[in-house]
């Protein structure tokens, strides 16, 4: 109703310039919290909780149990790989992945054809897409390396056909009273943070989330809310970055004048994401500099995922989506795919090999080759 | 239907009956038509503020008011009648208890006050107040929207704005705030509470849930902070907070917010905010800022001053975990229109600090490499207004970035990026060397550039003499005309680097004097290029004006002789040039034929007036002069190279008129006649030659009555000492030495007296067959140019072995076949030879003539013979001076082809 305007001009300013006091957030322990008698939200940390990977965490709300994320950890190779998911009590209402990396997906097909998870599974429509091309490269891998995992290929496949794609700001309702609702995170392609509402009781779920724009990316976007309970990713919380600007300067001048030196540049990077990024980052300095230089990358599954990027544009940045009518961003000039027979072929060339780590495979078997030269660079991305 | 219309309106204002919608779209039709008349528009006027009065809630009301706005505006006498009937209107209305259309009524009166200048409506405050807080909300906005135009006093204003802010409609809370907005520029409010209970609402709104309310609270905070910041006893305190609020909002999760907060940070003045608040705005690292926070938290225990400790303390915690590197957000933004509106902002406040302009150089620079033209172009915009104020100072690290925009695919950017380097002040020769550098791969890259990149390497130059002339001298040799044949002074570049030669000197360092002079003149041959570039500097005759004064400067040439040659005597004043007068000249670009022809791409010349070929011809002839001294000083090489670039830049002129063509035949040969006889060959014996020079000269001085000069009285002596002495040549040498060539100016029309001499289908293999003791009839083709048919020609022919010459005299009256244009005859005739059988036994009973074997031109123009007899007649001035010059050049012996 219309309220009266309050006349009454004695306030205190500090009121209006206090800093609001910090939304509650709970310490990520790898343990269970004390329940919370006044919001009945309870937090069950399987993962990521000060550690990085196997981001998984169960939370209790109003008796509404949902599983945000099922990760892998990348770094163990034990039971210590997967979430200890005997830890839950009950059954889950529901599971929301936020995006496509190992670490927030890598477990659940283990989760839904091993342990028998059967109940719905949220994830966004990209996330949808390439997670498939993520588990199934990893699996290849493990097999490469004569790992063997929890889960198979056919897993995988049975594993995503229960998946219900979701979009962004769609209010999903679980069952009667859980509702759910995803907000652009930004991190990568169809990375979301996850709202969950039962009753009075509210939280987000952030996942992995960018508030600088990059470029294929934006920047994470949410309404105001008023929420309970926030979990959000904190590895870089204290870490200050350099400005994208800058960081991009840097790159571009150091590939830029080993190639106009006639040396190579070799870039390890993962085949999905950030692959993407420096692609249309080169692609643009490339065009407008008139370069010639190829820059090839190594992986089928760039192949793939270029082709999955095409066809995702509105979960880019504002500025492919203002130009998609004219040139679709990753309709790529000047990247092409590499063939192992070029890595001494004449001639400068950028290279984007994976795997990023360098532990193995192409982009380890060209840095043999290329490293001794010392015209030639290893950038690492990151 | 006028007709119709108009008695339908009587009708209706007899009956007073309501108007229906078909009938007012009659009337619509009626009022926009212009032809209507103005007593049937007087009439529908008067029935529609009728029916506003006695329409009761009709929703036809609205298309009435309409009607009548349509009235106001496409008929502007009546406009006073329709405010009135509208005003009247008003107090029916609220007299009737129809509120909201009474606000309705008095938006469209606002807006007719507004469109016409009808006078304010000077509403009653209690009538405003009590509209303002009826339930409707649509009146509610109308009377908020056009509240001040309503004649309300400010202070019932504020308290009906400062209240509606807090209204549940969120575009009344933006209609509310928008009002406060506007009140902050009519100065009527001094009380520091009142002003700060407007800032702090305001303030609260910033976190109001709709867009349009926090983008019109942005608008209040600053407006109202800056108020609170005149009047507050806080300045400093204030100022900041202020400041900081709005860094806070930068973030905001809607575009037209934060581009909104970035307007108002540029709105920010100076001493408002510190310069370490402004410096961590362009900051996340807030290790600073955590300093001052504990340092305020510790002044917080203290008594004096605690609540002022608290505000700042916990303004500070605020800021370091919301406003910290606001800007640095702002340009990283995904939206162009908030990266636009935070370079604006920095625009304007990069003024307040130098160290914050040159952080916010260093971001700017680096946004160089953004993905979208939109941004790159508003960084270059930003960067070019800082450069003009001299912020930028361009870091060698960040020249990669920097230069690329000049080699960017867009126009627009590279345009946008040579406006910049217009104005940039670089630090290190090496970051100006790459500037160059990089401008000429651009101008490689795109030649369409050309002339706004020769602009911007002025401008570069001019701001950088020393650093310019560095890079000039290093480059000097790659300047230099190739003497055998190849000229390298068509090329672009060569063209760039002379622009940035001739704009040194004229940088405030004065260090630019350095530039070798004759690069100036080289430059003339570029003037029409050159000053397509420099048209924002300079027109083109003031250009030519300043090379040819740079080029002829005898200062010029001293400084860059080594000093083991010092200055030699200069024995001419320099005339000095008539410049500026004639601005007839039209110059315009050849297309290039191809890349080693010279002439190709320098300009044609039109010429309007005779002045400015003089001029030009003047120019070379000074530089000729400047490269004597080149000569002396034993640079032989460049002087050859220089006189030969000189000569091909009269060759390849074409002039029109047989002024500027005798003009220019002049300076060629003079040219000519210089590189021939080159100075390099001094100490040669040439007596005889000089001996033969020596008689004409005295013979056209004795034809002018003037005196002869020292020289040619020394050069007299020592030819008569030569012959007695074995140490000649030394005298010679010292001759030689003691001469200055001096400044030859032309001044006035020069005729060029010549004949041309071809034997048709002669040829030196197969020589004309000769019978002895009979003639033979030698075919000969002449051409005369500018010889009078007064004139007396004779034909010297002389035998091969040369032991018989005939002289054969011609009339040019008898024998003309054609006369052209320019005093041009030509002349076609067997010269009949005789040769006695005696003296032609010997010669194989062939005859050849002399020279015909060789070069048939030069043997015509040496044989041909012109009888002198006008120069008696017109011993002028001019050519006295002109002989007078000549004569002290004994390297010029065949002057007397010259007729003045």
């Amino acid at each position: 109703g219309f309220s009266y305007p309050d006349t009454d001009l004695d306030l205190d300013l500090l009121q209006s310039v206090t800093v609001q006091p910090p939304a509650p957030t709970i310490s990520l322990l790898n343990s269970w919290l004390p329940p919370s008698p006044v919001m009945g939200i309870e937090c069950l940390v399987l993962g990521a909780g000060q550690e990085i990977g196997k981001s998984c965490v169960v939370v209790t709300i109003n008796g509404k149990r949902i599983m945000f994320d099922c990760g892998m950890h990348l770094g163990h190779s034990d039971d210590e790989r997967y979430p200890d998911f005997s830890l839950i009590d009950g059954s889950l209402d529901c599971v929301v992945i936020t995006h496509f990396h190992l670490d927030h997906i890598g477990a659940l097909p283990y989760f839904t054809e091993v342990i028998g998870y059967n109940g719905p599974i949220y994830m966004t429509y990209p996330t949808k897409a390439l997670a498939p091309l993520m588990l199934e490269d990893f699996l290849r891998i493990s097999v490469g390396r004569g790992v063997e995992e929890k889960f198979t290929a056919d897993d995988i496949s049975a594993c995503m056909k229960k998946v219900t794609p979701i979009d962004l700001k769609q209010n999903i309702q679980v069952g009667k009273d859980l509702q759910i609702r995803a907000y652009y995170a930004g991190h990568v392609l169809g990375a979301a943070m996850v709202y969950a509402k039962v009753g009075d009781a509210s939280m987000v779920y952030t996942g992995d989330y960018n508030m600088t724009p990059d470029r294929h990316l934006g920047a994470a976007q949410i309404d105001p809310l008023e929420l309970d309970l926030v979990i959000t990713e904190s590895t870089y919380a204290t870490t200050v970055r350099d400005s994208k600007h800058a960081s991009e300067r840097k790159f571009l001048k150091a590939v830029h004048d080993c190639v106009v030196a006639g040396g190579k540049v070799l870039i390890p990077t993962f085949a999905l994401g950030r692959a993407q990024e420096l692609f249309i980052l080169l692609e643009d300095y490339w065009e407008r500099m008139n370069l010639k230089v190829p820059i090839y990358f190594s992986s089928g599954l760039t192949r793939q995922a270029n082709i999955y990027y095409k066809t995702l544009m509105s979960w880019t940045n504002q500025k492919i989506k203002d130009t998609i009518a004219l040139q679709n961003a990753f309709n790529f000039k000047h990247v092409v795919s590499f063939d192992r027979s070029q890595i001494n072929a004449p001639g400068s060339c950028v290279l984007f090999a994976s795997p990023g780590m360098l532990s193995g495979g192409l982009s380890l078997e060209v840095f043999k080759q290329w490293a001794p030269s010392k015209v030639n660079l290893v950038m690492l991305p990151g | 239907m006028e007709q119709q219309v108009r008695s339908v309106c009587e009708l209706s204002l007899d009956a007073e009956k309501p108007l229906c919608l078909q009938f007012m779209a009659s009337m619509r039709s009626l009022i926009v038509n212009p032809h209507t008349s103005n007593s049937t528009i007087s009439s529908t006027l008067e029935i529609l503020i009728r029916s506003l009065q006695h329409a009761g809630d009709s929703p036809l009301r609205h298309h009435a008011l309409k009607l009548l706005d349509d009235i106001a505006s496409l008929r502007p006498s009546l406009s006073t009648a329709v405010f009135d009937g509208l005003r009247s209107s008003f107090y029916s209305s609220l007299s009737a208890g129809s509120s909201t259309f009474a606000s309705e009524i008095l938006a469209t009166l606002a807006s007719l006050s507004d469109k016409h200048g009808n006078p304010e409506i000077e509403l009653d405050d209690r009538i405003f107040v009590s509209l303002c807080f009826l339930p409707s909300v649509t009146g509610r906005l109308q009377l908020l929207t056009n509240a001040e135009r309503l004649g309300i006093g400010a202070s019932v204003l504020f308290t009906v704005f400062f209240g509606l802010t807090k209204d549940p409609y969120p575009y009344v809370r933006k209609a509310a705030l928008d009002g406060l907005a506007g009140l902050s520029r009519c100065n009527e409010f001094e009380d520091v509470g009142l002003i700060e209970g407007c800032f702090r609402r305001a303030v609260e709104l910033l976190r109001d849930a709709e867009d349009c309310v926090r983008s019109a609270a942005v608008r209040v905070v600053i407006e109202w902070g800056t108020m609170l910041f005149a009047a507050h006893k806080e300045k400093d305190t204030m100022g900041n907070v202020v400041f900081i609020q709005l860094c806070c909002v930068v973030r905001d999760m809607s575009v037209e917010v934060r581009v909104e907060a970035f307007k108002a940070l540029g709105k920010v003045t100076e001493s408002m905010v510190s310069e370490e608040i402004l410096l961590q705005s362009l900051s996340k690292i807030t290790g600073a800022l955590e300093k001052k926070i504990a340092q305020a938290k510790s002044s917080e225990g203290k008594k004096e001053n605690r609540s002022q400790a608290q505000l700042t303390s916990r303004v500070l915690q605020m800021f370091a975990s919301n406003g910290a590197g606001a800007f640095l957000h702002g340009l990283e933004d995904e939206f162009h229109e908030v990266v636009k509106s935070a370079c604006c902002s920095l625009r304007k406040l990069v003024h307040l600090s130098a160290e914050f302009a040159a952080q916010a150089s260093n971001l700017l620079i680096n946004m160089l490499n953004d993905h979208t033209v939109a941004v790159r172009l508003e960084a270059l915009e930003t960067l070019h207004y800082m450069a003009g104020h001299g912020l930028v100072n361009v870091q060698k690290e960040q020249m990669h970035m920097f230069l690329g925009t000049l080699a960017d695919k867009s126009d627009i950017i590279r345009y946008a990026a040579r406006r910049t380097f217009r104005s940039v002040k670089l630090s290190e020769v090496d970051c100006f060397r790459s500037s160059v550098s990089s401008l000429l791969k651009n101008l490689e890259v795109h030649p369409q550039d050309e002339a706004d990149t020769f602009s911007v390497l002025f401008h570069l130059g001019r701001n950088h003499g020393n650093f310019a002339s560095q890079v000039i001298n290093d480059v000097c040799d790659q300047l230099e005309p190739v003497f055998e044949g190849t000229l390298s002074l068509d090329s672009a570049n060569t063209a760039a680097y002379l622009v940035l030669s001739i704009s040194a000197p004229l940088s405030k360092d004065h260090r630019g004097k350095h530039i070798p002079p004759h690069l100036y003149s080289f430059a003339v041959t570029h003037i029409g290029r050159i000053s397509l570039g420099l048209g924002d500097i300079m027109d083109q005759t003031t250009l030519l004006t300043y090379l040819t004064e740079k080029s002829i400067s005898a200062s010029s040439v001293a400084e860059c002789i080594p000093e083991e040659h010092p200055r030699s005597p200069v024995v001419h004043d320099i005339p000095s040039q008539d410049d500026n007068k004639s601005n007839t000249t039209s110059w315009q670009l050849v297309p290039c034929e191809s890349s080693g022809n010279i002439a190709a791409t320098i300009v044609s010349y039109n010429q309007n007036d005779d002045t400015d070929i003089l001029k030009y011809l003047n120019l070379i002839l000074g530089r000729v002069r400047d490269i004597w001294l080149f000569g002396k000083s034993s640079c032989n090489s460049e002087a050859l190279r220089t006189l030969s670039a000189c000569k091909e830049e009269v060759s390849m002129y074409r002039p029109n008129s047989p002024e500027s063509s005798g003009a220019c035949a002049f300076t060629l040969h003079y040219v000519q006649v210089l590189a021939k006889g080159n100075v390099s060959c001094w100490g040669t014996t040439l007596t005889t030659r000089l001996s033969a020079t020596i008689s004409q000269v005295e013979s056209l001085l004795q034809e002018g009555s003037m005196e002869p000069s020292s020289f040619v009285t020394q050069v007299k002596q020592t030819l008569n000492q030569a012959g007695i002495l074995s140490t000649a040549p030394l005298f010679f040498k010292k001759l030689a030495d003691t001469f200055s060539l001096g400044q030859f100016t032309l001044r006035s029309k020069i005729t060029h007296v010549s004949a041309e001499l071809v034997i048709p289908g002669y040829d030196s293999h197969h020589p004309l067959p000769f019978i002895p003791g009979l003639p033979v009839a030698i075919p000969v083709d002449i051409t005369l140019h500018n010889i009078s048919s007064e004139g007396r020609l004779w034909l010297s022919l002389t035998s091969d072995d040369g032991q018989l010459t005939q002289v054969l005299f011609l009339d040019p009256n008898l024998q003309v076949v054609s006369v052209g244009a320019k005093m041009k005859k030509k002349i076609s005739m067997p010269a009949p030879f005789y040769g006695p059988p005696k003296v032609l036994n010997s010669a194989r009973r062939e005859y050849i003539p002399r020279g015909l074997s060789d070069n048939i031109a030069k043997l015509a123009i040496r044989r041909a013979r012109l009888q002198p007899r006008e120069t008696r007649n017109c011993p002028s001035t001019e050519l006295g001076r002109c002989l007078g010059l000549l004569f002290k050049n004994w390297a010029l012996q065949e002057c007397w082809y010259y007729w003045i």
